[in-house]
């Protein structure tokens, strides 16, 4: 997680990932955006967040 | 570990001018009366570090650190705030970060959570909220802003599909709803079916005889089947301008027949025939205003020609005149009425010719434009020979207009035409066949934009919809994973909790902190223990407003301890006027574990009891760490000056300059009346003197020196013998009413120069002898015996005439000088005493 210099939010991302993979109806391939988001510190871009959720969107209406 | 050496903040809050707190590394004990500006260094060094002011960022819109931070005293970007570490480091508000130590800079990132900084509203605040506003008030004790910032992204995409979800769905419902209103059926619930839509759509075509469809792609066909129907049609635009035109003219025809402009002709040629007979009698007007001169003046003369007049004969005349003429208005009046009728009719005709010459001349009818033409002449001509008011139409040119329009013979040209067009109309299809031809086709083609419309913002809406719901159930997570994460923390620091509560309130049915996150809301935190054998109880159902403190403040101690962990070399501690409102007892063990379980945390310590600050004094000395705090005092403050931080012994050292090196009279005694106040002030709280009670306890030399010179005659013997020359002076000498009512720059304006100098030196006699410069504390009165005063190690002592000095010497002594802080506890002196010989036997 680039973006996080606090030990208590580099907790609370870890438990958020946990929490996520742990939910059926999160889809893999959006958490693995969301942690692709973390590494390049676009985390706090909400933009950049709806992106990822249209972007699955997209995929999933394909699928 | 980065330590402060030293504070100094310029015009900041209430700090007009310099303000310095050379703290050396060591823990500071700031004491200060209500309203001195203890807070406004705790808010100067607040801002330093985390660039705002909790009591003024974020408390109130229009409230903000940036405009209310700097003293009122001072321009704008004039105020300062300096930090000097102990390694020599100085950061101040525009030292760029980068440009430190690391070990600064570790210190300093460190710093920006307010972590640091506890205030006694804050302790109240969190107690008795709720429990969503409790949340509030802890979250600056987390290390949140980080995640907050993440969470707030995540629910700022989660609104902005909320929204793009809400949109869909509205426009999808506008489209729903039109679709709806076309095919003639009920609103449904989501959109139209394409079943319903076939339904409706064949009844419509089984109307006009056309193939029904069997989905809702059959549109595209009938559309193009109604089309080539009108096709088949020939231009269907011409054959509709055509049948337009005829209505046009067949509107016209009825408006040829003139017959009510040969009546106004015939009707004017009368009214003109009558004038020419009684032209005599058109002076009505004359006449009229002429009865009224005569009536009302009562004029017995002629108003033209001043010759005598019978009154009543003459008005009786001009009546009958006016009778005769009365017929002639009437007629008139009639025929101005029939010649605006005409005229108006005039204008509609006009108007009617003008659109059906336009209409024939876009279909080509050149003879109808010709006719509209030539016939437009006429009436444009009669329209201006009418214009004029009826006494001035020409009868001539009116009559040669309408004879015109006679031999012209309009009416049968126009009826004729009209005929012809009939002829061409029969042999082109009927209007009304046309114009249901064109409806199904608008019919079909709006069914198919709308269906096609509908279906793609149904997808779209799903489509929103679902990333509605993903966002939302992410969001969801990362507020839970929060939650989660600071339960965990909080289960961590209950346990710290309960044992820091312990060393306060050894009662072990007061156990079992909880600190509870709570599944609704975005951040509500409900506090609990156990209070006997009752669980999980409500933190204020059996705790006094003592207990609730100590809680309190164990909570923002175990968070603290928590943070340190993370952050070791950040040791920095404020504790703004927190312990005011605990009992005595609580007070002495709170300090306690302040000054053992935190002595490697740099404290700085405010609070505006007196009592309580000499007391603090003394269990530093307890525990052994005096040699770690300093201590200061704010005497007094104003607006100009600010704080006033003197030191003592600045002010003997001040004095005797001024007495050596030839001050003026008003400086030696200015000085030497401030020096004089400040020992009588630590007199007042040690002795203690009994005086009048003065609003903010601002009291001056008048107030307390009769008090002072009382006591210490009578019950403080032998430091009165030692004293003795220098107290009768300071009596004797200065009458005391010169000290009443004005302070030290008035007063001492009336000193002469040999006055001044003795007041001087008896003032620096007094600090001397009751000043210790090595415990750098005054005397004050000994445990035993009565009647001894002593500082606090016995380097200076006045054992009472008669009896040997005894100065303090064991634990036991200097335990007994704390009894003061028990005056108002519940415990008795020997309970005291018992707790504190098992604590020290267990500390050894």
């Amino acid at each position: 997680m680039a973006q996080a210099i606090n030990e208590f939010t580099e907790k609370i991302y870890k438990r958020f990932l946990e929490n996520l993979r742990g939910d059926e109806e999160i889809p893999d391939s959006l958490i693995n955006e969301i942690e692709k988001l973390a590494d390049n510190g676009q985390l706090t871009n909400s933009e950049a967040i709806f992106k990822a959720y249209e972007d699955w969107e997209g995929s999933h209406a394909k699928d | 570990m980065p330590r402060i050496k030293k504070l100094h903040v310029y015009g900041y809050r209430g700090i007009t001018k310099e303000g310095n707190l050379p703290l050396e590394g060591k823990s500071l004990i700031l004491f200060g009366e209500n309203a001195t500006g203890k807070s406004s260094f705790v808010e100067a060094v607040e801002k330093l570090l985390t660039e705002k002011v909790s009591s003024l960022d974020g408390r109130a819109k229009g409230l903000s650190s940036a405009k209310h931070g700097p003293s009122i005293r001072v321009s704008k970007g004039g105020s300062e705030i300096e930090i000097t570490f102990d390694d020599g480091s100085v950061f101040d508000l525009n030292t760029p970060r980068q440009s430190l130590p690391y070990p600064i800079r570790n210190y300093l990132a460190a710093a920006q959570q307010p972590l640091f900084i506890l205030r006694r509203s804050q302790i109240l605040q969190l107690l008795e909220n709720r429990p969503e506003k409790r949340g509030e008030l802890l979250q600056p004790f987390l290390p949140l802003s980080e995640w907050n910032e993440i969470g707030d992204a995540f629910k700022q995409s989660k609104e902005e599909a909320d929204q793009r979800a809400r949109e869909s769905k509205q426009e999808l419902e506008r489209v729903v709803k039109e679709l709806s209103r076309l095919l003639e059926l009920p609103l449904p619930l989501v959109a139209v079916t394409e079943e319903a839509l076939v339904e409706s759509v064949n009844r419509r075509l089984s109307r006009d005889s056309f193939p029904t469809i069997n989905a809702a792609q059959g549109i595209q066909e009938a559309l193009h089947q109604a089309k080539r129907k009108l096709s088949s049609l020939g231009d269907i635009s011409a054959h509709i301008a055509l049948h337009n035109l005829s209505e046009q003219i067949e509107a016209i025809i009825p408006s040829l027949q003139i017959d009510w402009l040969a009546t106004l002709l015939e009707k004017i040629r009368e009214l003109q025939r009558q004038e020419q007979m009684q032209a005599r009698l058109f002076f009505e007007e004359v006449l009229q205003k002429g009865l009224k001169w005569i009536e009302q003046a009562k004029l017995d003369y002629c108003p033209l020609c001043e010759q005598p007049i019978d009154r009543v004969a003459t008005a009786g005349r001009i009546r009958h005149r006016l009778s005769e003429v009365e017929q002639l208005i009437t007629v008139r009046r009639d025929v101005d009425k029939l010649r605006r009728d005409a005229i108006s009719n005039l204008k509609d005709l006009a108007q009617k010719l003008s659109a059906t010459e336009e209409k024939a001349s876009s279909v080509g009818r050149t003879n109808i434009v010709n006719l509209i033409t030539e016939f437009r002449t006429r009436v444009d001509k009669a329209l201006e020979v009418l214009s004029p008011k009826v006494s001035d139409i020409r009868i001539q040119e009116l009559t040669e207009t309408l004879k015109s329009w006679s031999s012209y013979s309009f009416p049968a040209r126009f009826l004729e035409i009209h005929r012809q067009l009939k002829g061409v109309i029969s042999t082109i299809p009927k209007p009304d066949t046309v114009r249901s031809l064109l409806d199904l086709r608008d019919f079909l083609s709006d069914v198919q934009r709308l269906w096609q419309e509908q279906e793609s913002l149904r997808v779209r809406a799903e489509q929103a919809q679902r990333i509605l719901e993903i966002a939302a159930q992410v969001f969801k997570h990362a507020e839970e994973s929060r939650k989660e994460e600071i339960q965990t923390l909080f289960n961590q620091i209950a346990e710290d909790i309960d044992k820091l509560h312990e060393k306060v309130n050894p009662d072990k049915n007061r156990r079992g902190m909880q600190l509870k996150v709570r599944d609704v809301g975005t951040f509500s935190v409900n506090l609990g223990h156990n209070f006997y054998d009752r669980k999980e109880e409500d933190l204020r159902a059996y705790s006094n407003e003592a207990d609730l403190d100590i809680y309190g403040l164990c909570i923002f101690l175990a968070l603290r301890r928590w943070y340190r962990n993370q952050y070791p070399e950040f040791n920095l501690l404020i504790l703004d006027d927190v312990l005011t409102s605990i009992d005595a007892e609580y007070r002495v063990r709170f300090t306690e574990l302040l000054m053992n379980e935190f002595k490697d945390y740099q404290i700085l310590l405010t609070t505006h009891d007196r009592i309580w600050f000499e007391h603090l004094r003394d269990i530093q000395a307890r525990c052994g760490v005096s040699q770690q705090f300093i201590t200061k005092i704010i005497h007094e403050w104003s607006l100009d000056e600010g704080p006033d931080l003197r030191e003592p012994q600045e002010e003997r050292e001040r004095l005797e300059q001024l007495i050596m090196k030839a001050g003026e009279p008003s400086q030696i005694a200015g000085e030497a009346g401030r020096l004089l106040e400040y020992i009588l002030q630590e007199m007042r709280y040690s002795l203690p003197l009994a005086v009048q009670a003065r609003r903010g306890e601002r009291y001056e030399i008048g107030d307390l020196w009769p008090a002072f010179y009382s006591k210490i005659g009578k019950e403080y013997t032998g430091f009165y013998n030692k004293a003795q020359s220098t107290l009768e002076a300071l009596n004797v000498r200065w009458p005391l009413r010169s000290w009443l009512g004005a302070h030290f720059n008035y007063w001492a304006k009336g000193f002469t120069r040999k006055e001044a100098e003795e007041f001087g030196r008896a003032v620096a006699d007094l600090f001397d002898l009751s000043f210790c410069t090595k415990c750098r504390r005054f005397i004050q009165p000994s445990t035993t015996p009565e009647g001894q005063m002593a500082c606090r190690r016995g380097h200076l002592i006045y054992p009472p005439s008669g009896k040997e000095a005894k100065p303090p010497k064991d634990i036991e002594e200097i335990l007994k000088i704390t009894l003061g802080a028990l005056s108002d506890t519940r415990l008795t002196s020997e309970q005291y005493f018992e707790w504190k010989r098992a604590e020290i036997g267990a500390e050894n």
